[in-house]
């Protein structure tokens, strides 16, 4: 029969014999684990820069093919055009210039006004107005025409123009002289 | 004796653990370590060729469509003499002075001009001409920007003319152009 103090002995033993042991195991595998990353890590890193080299190759080629391409001055010529098609007429038909004749000369024959001068720049028409009323009775002034005509493009919809401000009318009720500028809708 | 001979292999343990230790330490700290930085790198590296292989392959792709289409679109090589070739000053006088019948072209000059966001150019075109009447200037201003039997393809910068809306007479026309070219 073991008494207590025996039993705390063999304990006591037991426990310096493991310790070394646990010590030996803890680090053999922290080494083996260290080398084995390592290792891994080495040799990825070789698979990983021969694929580097081999993107870098790849790339070399594609740029020297493009720049062959490149140096013929029509085919950047051909990608410019094709991605500014669309913004290019745009513009070509924005100074659609003779649209913007045609429309004056309707507003002049609708409002019964003569117009003298054509000038159009930035999208800006200008013209000189003259009204002359339908008839020499008292108190038909040229000026309702001037009215009509301001009237309809401050509540039309959907005009070719928009009409700037008309803020001087010279003359006599006879003969009623203006300035007129159109700036076209859609142009700023 | 039995306790000194274990003893002295607890000891032999201690040192060779003692020894792995330490050169886990070493090999962890001056190579793994730098092993392990190397492949994230390696890694971002790669990623980052991989997409410039996709880009650049793309490019190539495009371009070598591009000039197929150059080869075998008629539109395409309308299109490239209309708004992207050169600044040729005997292909911009042979598209102006066409004869249209009531339309006389007295001055004409150009200058090349800066280039554009989109990357052509645009040309400034100056004329002076005299038109038979509103409908001649009209036919002759559609000839010029929007014209197939027109080789290019003018944008009307301004245009000023003594507009008569009374009468119908001869008109001399001040016209501003641009044209698109590349250079």
């Amino acid at each position: 029969m073991k008494t207590t103090e025996s039993v705390e002995l063999e304990q006591e033993t037991e426990d310096k014999k493991s310790t070394p042991n646990t010590f030996f195991i803890l680090s053999t595998t922290l080494f083996a684990i260290i080398c084995a990353v390592s290792i891994f890590l080495f040799f990825e890193n070789m698979s990983l820069n021969a694929s580097i080299d081999a993107n870098k190759n790849e790339i070399a080629t594609y740029v020297s093919s493009i720049n062959k391409i490149k140096s013929d001055k029509k085919v950047i010529a051909a990608e410019l055009v094709t991605n500014n098609k669309s913004s290019i007429l745009a513009s070509i038909q924005m100074s659609d210039a003779q649209k913007y004749i045609d429309e004056v000369l309707t507003i002049s024959r609708k409002y019964k006004l003569i117009f003298s001068g054509f000038s159009y720049a930035n999208g800006k028409i200008n013209t000189s107005a003259v009204s002359i009323p339908e008839t020499v009775l008292f108190g038909d002034d040229g000026v309702k025409k001037v009215s009509n005509l301001v009237r309809d493009y401050r509540t039309g919809t959907g005009l070719l123009f928009n009409l700037s401000p008309v803020l001087s009318i010279s003359g006599y009720e006879q003969k009623r002289a203006f300035s007129l500028e159109f700036n076209v809708a859609g142009v700023k | 004796m039995q306790t000194t001979l274990q003893n002295k292999e607890d000891n032999r343990k201690q040192v060779i653990s003692l020894v792995f230790l330490i050169c886990s330490i070493v090999i962890g700290f001056f190579f793994t370590l730098d092993q392990g930085y190397g492949y994230i790198e390696k890694k971002d590296t790669l990623d980052a060729t991989k997409k410039e292989v996709i880009e650049k392959k793309t490019m190539l792709e495009v371009l070598q469509n591009t000039t197929k289409n150059i080869e075998n679109s008629v539109e395409l090589q309308n299109d490239i003499a209309r708004y992207g070739s050169e600044f040729r000053e005997d292909a911009i006088i042979d598209s102006i002075f066409t004869p249209i019948n009531g339309v006389n072209i007295a001055n004409i000059s150009m200058s090349k001009g800066e280039k554009t966001p989109n990357g052509l150019s645009l040309a400034n075109i100056s004329l002076l001409l005299k038109a038979q009447d509103r409908a001649t200037l009209g036919n002759y201003l559609n000839y010029l920007t929007s014209s197939e039997t027109n080789k290019k393809s003018y944008i009307i910068k301004s245009l000023n003319f003594p507009l008569d809306t009374t009468r119908d007479t001869p008109i001399s026309v001040n016209l501003e152009l641009s044209m698109y070219y590349f250079e």
